[in-house]
């Protein structure tokens, strides 16, 4: 009777969104980092290159989700949930007036395997954490949905 | 900033290992508690296995992975307060004789339902405002305190063992429905704003097909009886929806819309009879507390909508083989259900004597 099964499943789904995205982004820096000057200073890291593919599948996926989320009318709970989706553009677009065009273009490097600057990583980087802000709300409203 | 984050991983290791510690002090569980029991102390070792293997990583000592570090951390941290909130609180208020007794409760239900989900965890950490919930994640259903006292709240009950029944089914129990809600809607655009048929579809897919669908489910496990429970509910939570706009800001769909589909679910396993007496306080409680209708009320949630659904519903109960509440009658002597029914029946006729009758039934559980 209370609001937890809905607030519940919007929830699982944004965590689970959250950590995959912050594990591509990790494995994305891994490799920037491996093949900069300063690679000395990383030895202790390592990426393979299924883990690479991998991570720029979920990336452009991710990144076409929210490319074509203004025209998208359906709740896909698989990708996001569509408040905390509409949540997290307008923090996006409020940090950045080109966020639309930025992430066009990361989208479409991801997509020729190109590598990323470390600019075009912060941006993925900001993204993680609106989605990580976005799920944080949630957790507090589903602890306190619970009485 | 490095030192920081090292510190609360540290930190939340430590506190996994005191909860851990805990939990093995804690005895006197059985079936369904002990499996909870098992599969907390299980989620707590694989949290503990997170943490080593992030810091095992080497990516916490590095300034240029601090943010992804303070993400993997406030994942992590969080899994841990849902577990503590969710399953390490209401398993060190565990109680024979209010879990317990729920134990039993809910083995003897779902065998009478003939349901082949596995039997939920009960716990009575929740309160009267919370009310009723369930938490398909972690298979679990949370009652008020003192709940195990009482009869008449139960048929809320089947309403949750419904969300664990929709977590796995809920695409049979909707099947093509929201295709048909969004047909319906098209035929009356633009007399409806756009804005606000999107708003209504976003709450179908979003919360209201499945708690239609609970609500139906439960009409078709425990009978009538949900009827008065619900009749109940909207009195106490009255004025819901008795203005001219339609509040959407609430998960439910109104509760008289969930009504017409108690009813509607009651029509098709054929209450015909008992239906004619609920729906005669329904009907006053509504000239009462819903004297004014929202703007494109009936568009927005019209009978044939309900139908359809409960159609689909229906069907979906008898081929995944649950038990309506009229087979259990014919299964057994004496299901919960039809305790519960008696309950109902016997507060309406005898209120002042009720508390009494109450108790010994409850004894005879």
């Amino acid at each position: 009777m209370s609001d937890i099964s809905f607030i519940s499943s919007q929830y699982n789904s944004l965590l689970k969104k959250t950590e995959e995205i912050n594990r591509a982004i990790i494995s994305l820096k891994k490799n920037m980092f491996l093949k900069s000057e300063r690679q000395n200073e990383f030895k202790t890291i390592s990426v393979s290159n299924e883990e690479l593919i991998a991570a720029i599948t979920t990336l452009s996926d991710f990144l076409n989700f929210l490319i074509n989320a203004k025209e998208s009318h359906s709740q896909d709970l698989e990708i996001l949930p569509k408040n905390a989706m509409k949540d997290v553009l307008k923090t996006m677009h409020a940090m950045s007036k080109t966020f639309s065009e930025d992430i066009c273009v990361i989208y479409e490097q991801l997509k020729k395997y190109d590598d990323l600057s470390v600019n075009q990583i912060a941006i993925l980087d900001e993204i993680v954490s609106a989605l990580n802000n976005e799920r944080s709300m949630l957790f507090s409203e589903l602890r306190t949905a619970r009485g | 900033m490095i030192k920081l984050i090292k510190g609360l991983y540290i930190s939340l290791d430590d506190r996994l290992d005191k909860m851990l510690k805990h939990l093995e002090t804690i005895d006197g569980t059985s079936g369904p508690a002990s499996e909870f029991s098992a599969n907390t102390v299980k989620s707590l070792y694989s949290l503990k296995e997170r943490v080593k293997s992030i810091m095992d990583e080497g990516l916490i000592g590095l300034d240029e992975f601090s943010q992804n570090s303070l993400v993997q951390y406030s994942l992590i941290n969080e899994e841990f307060l849902e577990i503590e909130s969710f399953r390490y609180v209401p398993l060190s208020r565990y109680s024979t004789s209010a879990e317990g007794y729920f134990e039993n409760i809910i083995q003897k239900i779902y065998n009478e339902i003939g349901s082949l989900q596995s039997v939920p965890f009960i716990s009575t950490t929740s309160n009267s405002d919370a009310y009723y919930w369930a938490y398909p994640k972690y298979n679990m259903i949370v009652l008020p305190q003192d709940e195990e006292k009482y009869l008449l709240c139960l048929p809320d009950l089947y309403h949750e063992i419904g969300h664990l029944i929709f977590h796995q089914h809920g695409k049979f129990l909707v099947g093509d429905c929201l295709r048909s809600i969004r047909e319906n809607y098209a035929k009356h655009t633009p007399s409806i704003d756009t804005g606000l048929v999107r708003e209504v579809m976003d709450r179908w897919e979003s919360s209201w097909l499945e708690e239609f669908s609970c609500d139906m489910i439960a009409a078709y496990l425990v009978g009538p009886a949900y009827a008065w429970e619900h009749l109940k509910v909207c009195a106490i939570h009255r004025g819901d929806n008795n203005s001219s706009k339609l509040k959407l800001t609430i998960n439910h769909p109104p509760n008289e819309a969930r009504m017409r589909a108690v009813f509607k679910m009651l029509e098709l396993t054929g209450y015909s009879q008992e239906l004619e007496i609920i729906k005669r306080p329904w009907a006053q409680y509504l000239a009462i507390a819903h004297k004014i209708t929202p703007t494109h009320y009936e568009t927005i949630l019209p009978d044939i909508l309900i139908e359809l659904l409960a159609q689909n519903v229906l069907k979906t109960c008898r081929n995944i083989t649950l038990i309506s509440y009229a087979e259990q009658l014919t299964n057994s002597t004496m299901p919960v259900s039809k305790v519960i029914n008696d309950a109902w029946d016997y507060n309406r006729r005898f209120p002042e004597g009720y508390s009494k009758w109450e108790k010994i039934q409850i004894g005879l559980l």
